[in-house]
């Protein structure tokens, strides 16, 4: 049988390890993508993805079937993920005084790298990103987004219309910089 | 594009307006708008292979039971309880308030620990980590001591904390008496410590 996420986090509660197995298959790619869009680092992201879940086990009793398990365990991987790319920047403002600029840490490769999308990813606000990544790359309806990021629909709705515009800016200058 | 065009594009590309009424302008932002946004859905990356099994060995052992499935074992079936027994609690609580201020205060859930690091010739060690936000000047560590030694006792709230010295503010120096190490992102390792109060896994 298919079952629902709801279903499959009703039997973790019950004791079944094997149900939350199944809901971290589902769900990994959707917190990692985010983790390691926010970060830029393969360790961390992995890192965050593992909290994350490993939180979500913890709180599981408080998960409320009637929403979306992915929608549930976003909002713990996106706040897991906006404390620790504070930490993160911080100290990669820290890194560059004590020793000079570094480069992050190189990631294995990746289907359909692109530079440009990377580059105007990296320059947009932590809180616009996020908007973003949820609505474009998640799929996520404003609603969700909203929900995620503990934010108003329209804070939502003004952050993801922000990153489009932006989005769009970048990547035009970039293409017509290559002509 | 002014906000008023920006406004329509965003209206056009959620659906929320209908795409056969706009201007050639607008037609030619939304083929853009499409066309960035087709790029950004491709650039989704996939969880590193392995990661569940990470994640399904650091669980904890042992669940707490749930609260509501608690609860309603605890209560009886019948509903006439209600109205004395949220009394009671009334009266308890008014009774607590009452005494509360006499009551000793609950220690602090932090736990202590101590750090300490070997560096003889050095002048200055401090300590960064993710729980001062790897903020520097915050944590300075008392020493050396005649061998040499550097030390400083920080209370640390449950949970998992990364950490490196920084000697003389320009290396940085990981712990080599932690147990476990985990690569920064910068070429070197970060230390961990684990506090834990309860539950253990």
């Amino acid at each position: 049988m298919n079952a629902d996420d709801a279903q499959l986090a009703e039997r973790c509660c019950a004791g079944d390890s094997d149900a939350f197995a199944e809901l971290v298959r589902r769900n990994q790619d959707a917190v990692f993508n985010l983790a390691w869009r926010m970060t830029r680092n393969w360790h961390e992201a992995a890192d965050i993805t593992q909290d994350t879940f490993i939180r979500a086990y913890r709180k599981l009793s408080s998960y409320k079937p009637e929403f979306a398990f992915k929608n549930w365990v976003m909002s713990i991987g996106a706040n897991l993920t906006r404390n620790r790319f504070r930490s993160y920047s911080r100290r990669q403002r820290m890194e560059q005084t004590v020793a000079g600029m570094q480069d992050l840490e190189p990631m294995p490769a990746i289907e359909a790298h692109d530079e440009a999308l990377e580059a105007a990813l990296g320059r947009l606000p932590e809180s616009v990103r996020m908007a973003l990544i949820l609505k474009h790359m998640e799929g996520m309806s404003y609603e969700e987004v909203a929900r995620t990021l503990g934010i108003g629909l329209s804070a939502a709705k003004m952050r993801v219309a922000r990153g489009r515009d932006e989005l769009v800016r970048l990547l035009g200058e970039e293409r017509e910089r290559l002509k | 594009m002014n906000r008023e065009e920006s406004g329509r594009i965003h209206a056009l590309l959620d659906g929320e307006t209908d795409a056969t009424d706009c201007t050639p302008e607008e037609a030619a932002a939304m083929v853009r708008y499409r066309e960035s946004l087709a790029r950004l859905e491709k650039g989704r990356v996939r969880a590193p292979a392995g990661l569940v099994d990470g994640i399904m060995a650091g669980l904890p052992a042992i669940r707490r039971p749930r609260f509501r499935e608690w609860l309603e074992d605890f209560l009886p079936q019948r509903r006439q309880w209600a109205v004395p027994a949220l009394a009671g609690a009334f009266a308890m609580l008014v009774a607590l308030l009452g005494v509360w201020p006499l009551l000793p205060r609950a220690s602090d859930p932090g736990m202590l620990v101590h750090f300490q690091i070997h560096a003889p010739g050095a002048h200055q060690v401090e300590l960064l980590g993710d729980f001062n936000n790897w903020t520097p000047g915050t944590i300075q560590l008392r020493g050396p001591d005649a061998s040499g030694h550097w030390t400083a006792n920080i209370e640390l709230p449950e949970g998992r904390h990364e950490y490196q010295f920084l000697v003389d503010g320009k290396t940085w120096v990981t712990d080599p008496r932690a147990s476990t190490h985990r690569p920064d992102g910068f070429g070197r390792e970060n230390a961990v410590v684990e506090v834990c109060h309860e539950e253990r896994i």
